[in-house]
Order: C-alpha cells, then sequence, then structure tokens
C-alpha cells in the first residue's frame, strides 16, 4: 500500500447509490462502537447517518437502568468482591445508551491491565475504572497522567518500592513499552533514568502521594534531553513522541477496524492521531466513519471477545441475565475482567477460541435462551434472526439445516428460543 | 396448624425407626446477649460423626479431611483430630448470632455484617481450654505468616481481662480511608473460655456479651434436641441497615431494574418487620419424628 492510499482508507466513508448507508453499515457500527444493537437502534443509526450515528455512541440518552447501575459502584465495591464488580461492568456495558464509552474504558483496562489480583482493594479498581469510563476519550496525555498517578496502577506496579537510591523500574518500563511508545522505541537507559523521575511517586491511604524525601531530585537523561525530570515530565515526553501515536493509533485500529494493518496505514494512523493532539475522542469518531472502516477488510475480521460476545447476545435479545453468573461465564470464556491475566492484558484475537472458551460461549447462549423475558425478532423467522444476531450472510446450506431445525416447532417461543441459542453457536456469531 | 392470638404453631410427624441405643441428647440453654439475632442449636457427638465420615462424606470430601487432619496436627502438636481432640468436645453445640453497633457518626462497613459465634462444650476444660488458646494463637501465626508474604496487614493480638475471664482478640491493623471501613471491620475474631463453656466469635463484642452472659447465669431455659430461633425485630434491622447493600445485589443477581429490587427487597423486610420471633425445633419421641415451628406476630401487626 502506498500512502495515499493509506490516506484515502483514513478519509469520511461517502455513502453513494453503489455503496449506501444500510443496516448492515450501523449495525456493523454498533458492533464495533459498542457492542450490538436491537433493530430499534439499528433503525435510529441508519436514521442518523454515519456521523450522527458515531455521535450518539459517546453522547447519545443514557437511560435510567444505566444510570442506576452505574450509581452502584460504591456499594458494590464495599464487599470487595471480584464477581460482583466484574457483573456491575457487564450489566453497565448491556444498559449503555452510550456503549462507546464503556467499549472505550474496556480498551483501556486491556491496555493499561491492572488486576484486583495484586491491588486487592476493589475500590481502587472501581477507581481507575471511572478514570477509564471518564476521560477515556479525552487527551491520551491527561489520561496517561492520571494513570501515573493512579492508585490502582501503583499498587500494581510496586510503585512503593520505586525510592532514591534504589529505583524500581516496573512502572517506568510498562509506561514506555506497553502503555506509550513499544518496544524498540525507547533505549534501556531511558527506563532506568525514568524510573529515577518516579522515585518517591507512593500510595499511601489508598491515595496518589507525592514522598519527596524518596524522590531523586537529581538531573536524569530521558530520550536525550537532561533535567532534573520528575515522572509528569517523563510522562509528557511519552505522550508526545511521534511513535506514542502511531502505536497508540495501530492498537486502536485493531481493537475497533481490523488486526494486522498495512505498515503504510500504521504511519498514516500515527500522523493523523497526532494531528488531533492525541485527542482520542475526536480521532475515533472520524476512524469509525472512515472508508477504512467500512471496508470489505474490516468486516467479520474480529474475533469477539468474550465481552462482547456475552454484552451482545444480552443487549440484542434483550434477555434478563443473572449478572453474576455472566461475569462467571466471561471469566470461563477467557475474560475476567478486573483481572488480566498479565501486565499485557488478554491477547485476544485468535486466544479467545479454545475448545473450552467456545463450550462456555455455547453454554452462555442455551442460559440467555432460557431467560424469562426475550425482544421479538421482527417475524420470529429464521432470517429475521440471523440477521439481528450475525454480522453479514451465512452460507446457505448452513442456512436451510437452521430451518429445518426449527421446523418442527411450531410454539413461536420455543422456536424463537431455540434459534437464539443455535445460531449463538455458529462460527459467525463469534465475528464482527 | 394452629392458629393463635398472637402468631401461629405447626407440628409435622412422620413416624422413625429408631436404631442403636436411646439415648437422650443434652438440653443446651441460649445466652441472653444485646442485640440476639438468632440461635442455632445442635447437640452432635463430634467424635462419632469424624468416626463415620468415609460414610457421610464423598471421595472429594474425604480427601479435604486428610489435608485437615495433618493441619490440625500442627495446631494441636501433634494431636490426632479424631482421637486427641474432638473426644474433648462435648456434644452441646450453639450457634449464636447478634447484630454489631456501629457509631452513628463514625465510619462502618458495608455490608454490615452480624457477628456470629461459636460456643462449645468442654469435657476436660482445665486442659484442653489452654490447648484450644494456643491452637487460635498459631493459627493466626500462621495467617500472619501468609499475609507477609503476600504484602498484606497482619492481625494484631491482644488480650483482656472480662468478667475475670481472658478475652483474646485478632484484630485487623488495616487503616481505614474515607467514610467507609473495610468489609474486614466486621471481623475481630476472638477466643474466650467461660468454666467449661468456650466461644469462638467473629467479634469481640459478642464474645464479651457471652462472656457477660455466661459468668452471670444469665440463660434461657435450657432445651432438649435441634432448635433454630430468630427474633424478627433484630432481623428487620439487620436488614434494614443493608439495604442499599440488598438491592445492589439483587439488582446484579437478578438484572433487576432499581425499582423492581428495592420493591422485592422492601416487601422481604415488611414480611420480616410483621414477626417477633420464629422457632423451629426438631422433635424425636414416640416412634416418630418431625418438625414443630412456632412464629409469633409483633403485637399490633
Amino acid at each position: 500500500m502506498i500512502d495515499g492510499d493509506a490516506k484515502k482508507l483514513l478519509e469520511p466513508f461517502e455513502p453513494s447509490a453503489e455503496d449506501p448507508w444500510d443496516r448492515a453499515k450501523a449495525a456493523h457500527l454498533l458492533r464495533r462502537g459498542g457492542f450490538g444493537g436491537t433493530a430499534l437502534e439499528i433503525d435510529a443509526a441508519l436514521k442518523a447517518g454515519p456521523e450522527g450515528a458515531v455521535h450518539a455512541l459517546a453522547e447519545g440518552d443514557e437511560c435510567d437502568a444505566y444510570r442506576d447501575t452505574l450509581a452502584l459502584g460504591d456499594v458494590i465495591v464495599a464487599s470487595n468482591d471480584l464477581e460482583s464488580l466484574q457483573a456491575w461492568w457487564l450489566l453497565r456495558c448491556v444498559r449503555a445508551g452510550r456503549p462507546l464509552r464503556e467499549k472505550i474504558a474496556l480498551f483501556w483496562h486491556g491496555h493499561f491491565a491492572t488486576s484486583l489480583a495484586k491491588v486487592e482493594r476493589a475500590r481502587l479498581m472501581l477507581r481507575q475504572n471511572r478514570l477509564f469510563l471518564e476521560r477515556g476519550l479525552g487527551p491520551f496525555e491527561e489520561l496517561l497522567q492520571a494513570v501515573s498517578r493512579d492508585p490502582a496502577m501503583l499498587v500494581w506496579l510496586d510503585s512503593n518500592d520505586n525510592r532514591r537510591g534504589k529505583p524500581n523500574e516496573n512502572y517506568a518500563r510498562e509506561l514506555m513499552e506497553l502503555f506509550s511508545l513499544g518496544l524498540g522505541n525507547y533505549a534501556e537507559g531511558d527506563v532506568k533514568e525514568a524510573a529515577r523521575a518516579f522515585t518517591g511517586w507512593h500510595v499511601q491511604g489508598g491515595e496518589f502521594f507525592f514522598d519527596a524525601d524518596k524522590h531523586d531530585a537529581g538531573s536524569k537523561t530521558v530520550f536525550g534531553k537532561s533535567g532534573a525530570w520528575d515522572g509528569g515530565d517523563v510522562v509528557a515526553m511519552c505522550a508526545r513522541r511521534p511513535e506514542c501515536a502511531a502505536f497508540l493509533a495501530r492498537k486502536l485500529f485493531e481493537f475497533f477496524v481490523h488486526p494486522e494493518p498495512d505498515p503504510a496505514l500504521v504511519a498514516a494512523l500515527g500522523e493523523s492521531l497526532r494531528a488531533r493532539g492525541l485527542r482520542i475522542g475526536d480521532w475515533l469518531a472520524s476512524l469509525l466513519q472512515s472508508r477504512a472502516f467500512y471496508s470489505r477488510r474490516a468486516r467479520r475480521a474480529v474475533i469477539k471477545s468474550p465481552v462482547d460476545f456475552a454484552v451482545g447476545l444480552v443487549r440484542v435479545s434483550g434477555a434478563t441475565v443473572d449478572g453474576k453468573a455472566m461475569a462467571r461465564a466471561v471469566a470461563s470464556m477467557g475474560q475476567s475482567l478486573f483481572a488480566p491475566p498479565t501486565v499485557k492484558g488478554w491477547d485476544g484475537g485468535r486466544h479467545w477460541i479454545s475448545a473450552a472458551a467456545l463450550l462456555a460461549r455455547v453454554n452462555f447462549a442455551a442460559a440467555v435462551s432460557r431467560s424469562p423475558k426475550l425482544d421479538a425478532f421482527g417475524d420470529g423467522s429464521v432470517d429475521a434472526l440471523l440477521a439481528a444476531f450475525v454480522d453479514g450472510p451465512i452460507p446457505a446450506p448452513v442456512r436451510d439445516r437452521l430451518a429445518a431445525h426449527v421446523a418442527p416447532l411450531h410454539d413461536p417461543d420455543t422456536r424463537m428460543r431455540t434459534l437464539i441459542r443455535t445460531i449463538a453457536s455458529l462460527p459467525e456469531s463469534h465475528l464482527c | 396448624m394452629t392458629l393463635e392470638s398472637n402468631g401461629a404453631a405447626l407440628d409435622v410427624r412422620v413416624p422413625a425407626k429408631m436404631s442403636g441405643p436411646a439415648s437422650t441428647p443434652p438440653a443446651i440453654a441460649t445466652p441472653r446477649v444485646p442485640r440476639l439475632l438468632g440461635t442455632i442449636a445442635v447437640p452432635r457427638d463430634l467424635a462419632a460423626m469424624w468416626s463415620a465420615r468415609d460414610k457421610l462424606l464423598d471421595a472429594n470430601a474425604l480427601s479435604g479431611t486428610a489435608q485437615f487432619n495433618s493441619f490440625i496436627g500442627i495446631l494441636f502438636a501433634g494431636k490426632q483430630f479424631g482421637d486427641d481432640v474432638l473426644p474433648e468436645i462435648g456434644p452441646e453445640l450453639l450457634f449464636v448470632s447478634a447484630r454489631q453497633e456501629w457509631p452513628a457518626e463514625g465510619p462502618a462497613p458495608q455490608p454490615k455484617i452480624p457477628a456470629f459465634a461459636l460456643v462449645l462444650h468442654l469435657k476436660n476444660a482445665k486442659a484442653f481450654g489452654p490447648r484450644l488458646e494456643v491452637a487460635f494463637q498459631t493459627t493466626m501465626g500462621v495467617i500472619n505468616a501468609d499475609r507477609g508474604q503476600k504484602a498484606k496487614q497482619p492481625f494484631s493480638l491482644r488480650t483482656e481481662m472480662v468478667d475475670g475471664v481472658d478475652v483474646t482478640t485478632a484484630r485487623s491493623i488495616e487503616e481505614a480511608s474515607g467514610a467507609t471501613l473495610p468489609m474486614t471491620a466486621n471481623y475481630t475474631t476472638s477466643i474466650a473460655q467461660v468454666g467449661d463453656r468456650f466461644v469462638l466469635s467473629s467479634t469481640r463484642a459478642l464474645c464479651i456479651d457471652l462472656v457477660h452472659a455466661y459468668q452471670r447465669g444469665d440463660l434461657d431455659a435450657a432445651a432438649v434436641g435441634d432448635r433454630v430461633a430468630i427474633r424478627g425485630p433484630v432481623a428487620y434491622e439487620a436488614l434494614h441497615e443493608n439495604e442499599e447493600a440488598l438491592i445492589a445485589n439483587d439488582m446484579l443477581e437478578k438484572g433487576s431494574s432499581r425499582l423492581e429490587a428495592t420493591g422485592s427487597i422492601r416487601a422481604l423486610m415488611e414480611i420480616v418487620r410483621l414477626f417477633d420471633s420464629g422457632e423451629i425445633v426438631r422433635v424425636t419421641d414416640g416412634g416418630t419424628t418431625g418438625l414443630r415451628a412456632r412464629v409469633t406476630l409483633r403485637t399490633g401487626t
């Protein structure tokens, strides 16, 4: 791919007679920018057009059910129970009227992966989660500064062990390798010097605390620049390097659009993010309206994460679920929220799929199909349910076998429940 | 079933085939403690149950008992759980639960978990009581060593004299932040030996209240058989002070809206509010076995 082609891919998608803004594209947007849409939500997105639909994902109306669920945070964390915390977030995703905010919080949770297993205090995890939710679409440098002072992150990366004369490199290393620049874009010496800048950035009583006695106020040389830098200076230096924009843009593109973008496209993505001052929300809005986003390569290109799969299924079906059971199911699919496996978060992609994880997905779909309350899907036909749950067409023989499978079922309710769990077990249901 | 002016009684019996020598279960007296929520009295010969564990438990549970047995050996200086420890404990097992009191203005944990205690009867209190005390101290030592390895705050052990009895308490030294105490603040695990009674309590306050009750003989009349008793007004208060946590839990577990969850929790509270007390007793006599239940309504309801 040449640079000009890459830049064209980032231009806004312009609907035309040959390539119109249709239900399939609106549903694609709701799946990627959120967790999937009901028929009504797809109708609304279709009416709003590509720009209006993206705006609604981040700025649409929030319903009482979401606000009531969000308000439970402080009560939930009092029990310090991981499952309750997970259930709370999943139900928020199910009820969100501005799902892009929850989706970006999910992205940052994987990016700045922090686990209750080490942090131990759910209150600190809640605070970090609120940070991602409230500032996840804002300027990246501000987010990175806030994360660098976030008590959960400081506990997670042993910041209390980082003292003058005995620096602990954990945070400085992950700041460069995982949070802002990526491997190969900094030198070992930068990590060592940056670690000195973060000395004294501690946690005390669950709050960020700058311990001046433990801080190394001497001169440090980071990225070739010398000065009496502190942690905030190093964060700003990292965020302002061009490699940061490219690193972030690639990761966001792979999360929202498709994996393995061409190098020329990565360069163009980085340039465009940098041009927007690393304001994530602005840039993401343009990405979700881009030609790349609606290109053939982006369709069915992403394996749904367990959260995407489970939340999408519940949202689209209108099911009422036990949030804690849903949390257990999502964890058994391989994504234990608030407890990522390592500092690198979840590998994602093909790693989401294993025999055990697929079985957990199918079992969850069966549980959803038994929900006391489910929405109606058009005329209840095989095609209506396929349109609701699957991105794009499925092979005709598969569709025919589905139809044959439910043909003997005359009770419309039984037929719909059978179709939901059967469709959710199709390979196509795990792609978006 | 009998309807009474202030409640109802239900007596259900079925014929029972008795095996083994007839023996009268011991009578257990319930101590009167403030804010008493409920009691469970279960006369059981623990040593006999342990001997029959291969008939009572499945293979998984049995392998767990083997591990437990070896851990007990550490706590009791090489003693065997089944042969040396359990035979020291009499069959009068009593569980007591009481609502905790928190300062009106000060910080409190959420949820506020009621205190609970196990009261054991020791056959050779003078010899075995100190062994239980050491076992408790050793357990806290093991827990502290484990918490130290994980860089967690340890528990501090303190002993105080209450009514001439030593009360030993393990208290977390975790720092509180904000207006809410951590849930661990619900627990200040304590032990005390009062005569031939050994008290293991989830809180210091309940332990002290039990010490007072046993030392002063402030007990209800002893009764025979398995008994579960609950006090309605205290249960209502326990639900009331945890209403927000219960609503949140209902919303999470049922996926219900706040309105629905509030409705179902308040309905439960209103039902509990109707009752003054409730008791279920297992009755075995004359070749029959069964349950006798009695509920007393609050005056004026």
